[in-house]
């Protein structure tokens, strides 16, 4: 398990049974970390639409004069959905909880959780995610320097539950304690 | 890349390829016509309905809801019918779409001008002014349509809120699509937050219209704002016209 992946299970395991699905996305709209708990929720459809709102978020605040966009909230009839820009404004991080969830702890544990995820991105994936419009970036990066990292192993949450389902087993006790609401 | 207008919309065809600022050709048929819509770097630079080409395709277009679609990736012309932006597109399109939906409603025409029309408009100001008094650290506030034009407005301090409100309709609408799209459920409301400002968006019931209210970062409180929005918007709904 990457670095990048280890915080996100532990942000998963004090979120508790309000998590959903949470992504780092670059602003190419691939996630490169996460995933969905719930077979409903594609992960990958919220990280490419949540990076289309990102973007137009990001130009309307700069049209308009409003200063730079921290994070943009989502509140619909059964979840919420946090997205908010990492220190490296090229990747953005998505959180759909239930609306059961207390909204004030979501938005301190993401606080707490955004400057360890910024840290724990890999620095050769930087270049590569850097959206198109960026073109300067764009030339001068190599078509074949696709990192590995991109490609890594996403977590498939609903396959953990899947697999804990399937064997009826107990999991070892810090598989299960990533998942007990403190 | 080739599609059904029943599963995405021309508009939002038209959204995506812009936003990714993209050269390309759309191409869609359906049983009023086949169109070709040419993408120059993310605007629009010439569209094709039959013999008629220019901004008034894309109106005709953008309620086709049956048809296939293509789209061809860096396919260009020299050609140059359509000087607005997308956006304008967009928006001058919506506006055209829900005046055709309301426009055979003379009671509700009647009630939007003259004096139900004056008084409507009175009582949402006086509406907009109560949630000004409440809001902590408030800048402005107003009711807009889907259209993105502003039906009542209250501001702190001079703002281009016709601009603004524009842009976030935009942004509201994409939302709202996102919502939908993902099995969300129904929007309920859209909090942006940037380095100077705090602003909501809530819907009033049916869709319509929303309710958009900004307040300062540094001295706005999030519940506050919520919770005034919430009841507001009922306020707003209230004083709105019965169909």
């Amino acid at each position: 398990m990457t670095k990048l992946e280890q915080i996100i299970y532990k942000f998963r395991g004090e979120l508790g049974g309000d998590f959903i699905s949470t992504d780092i996305v670059g602003m190419d709209g691939m996630s490169i970390a996460g995933g969905s708990i719930d077979p409903d929720f594609d992960a990958n459809e919220i990280s490419a639409r949540f990076a289309e709102v990102m973007k137009l978020a990001k130009r309307i605040s700069e049209k308009v004069e409003i200063g730079s966009v921290d994070d943009n909230l989502v509140t619909t009839e059964k979840t919420y959905i946090i997205s908010r820009f990492l220190e490296d404004p090229s990747y953005f991080w998505v959180v759909v909880a239930t609306s059961e969830a207390t909204l004030g702890t979501l938005r301190i544990l993401m606080n707490e959780y955004a400057p360890q995820l910024s840290e724990a991105i890999p620095n050769e994936i930087s270049q590569a995610s850097k959206p198109a419009g960026d073109e300067k970036t764009n030339e001068q990066k190599p078509a074949e320097a696709q990192p590995k990292e991109k490609k890594s192993r996403r977590i498939n949450f609903w396959a953990d539950k899947q697999i804990e389902q399937e064997n009826g087993d107990n999991p070892d006790a810090d598989h299960k304690n990533a998942f007990m609401f403190p | 890349m080739n599609g059904n207008l029943k599963d995405i919309a021309i508009a939002e065809i038209i959204q995506l390829n812009c936003l990714d600022r993209k050269t390309a050709k759309l191409q869609a048929e359906s049983p009023k016509g086949q169109v070709e819509i040419y993408f120059k770097d993310g605007e629009i630079v010439h569209a094709k309905l039959g013999e008629l080409t220019g901004e008034e395709v894309i109106y005709q277009v953008l309620d086709w809801k049956e048809g296939s679609f293509s789209l061809e990736n860096e396919a260009s012309t020299t050609k140059n019918s359509v000087n607005r932006s997308w956006s304008g597109l967009l928006l001058e399109g919506a506006r055209r779409i829900d005046e055709s939906n309301t426009g055979t409603d003379s009671e509700k025409k009647e009630q939007l001008n003259g004096s139900e029309g004056n008084k409507m408009t009175q009582k949402f100001d006086e509406i907009l002014a109560g949630l000004a008094d409440e809001v902590t650290g408030y800048i402005a506030s107003a009711l807009v349509g889907i259209d993105g034009i502003n039906l009542a407005v209250n501001e702190k301090m001079k703002l281009d809120l016709d601009l603004i409100n524009s842009q976030m309709t935009m942004l509201l609408k994409l939302v709202k699509n996102s919502t939908e799209k993902i099995g969300a459920g129904a929007l309920e409301d859209n909090l942006l937050t940037t380095e100077n400002a705090f602003i909501l968006m809530r819907f009033l019931p049916g869709n319509q219209f929303f309710l958009i209210l900004s307040a300062e970062r540094k001295s706005g409180n999030l519940g506050n704002m919520r919770l005034l929005s919430k009841m507001y918007t009922e306020r707003l709904m209230k004083a709105m016209p019965r169909a």
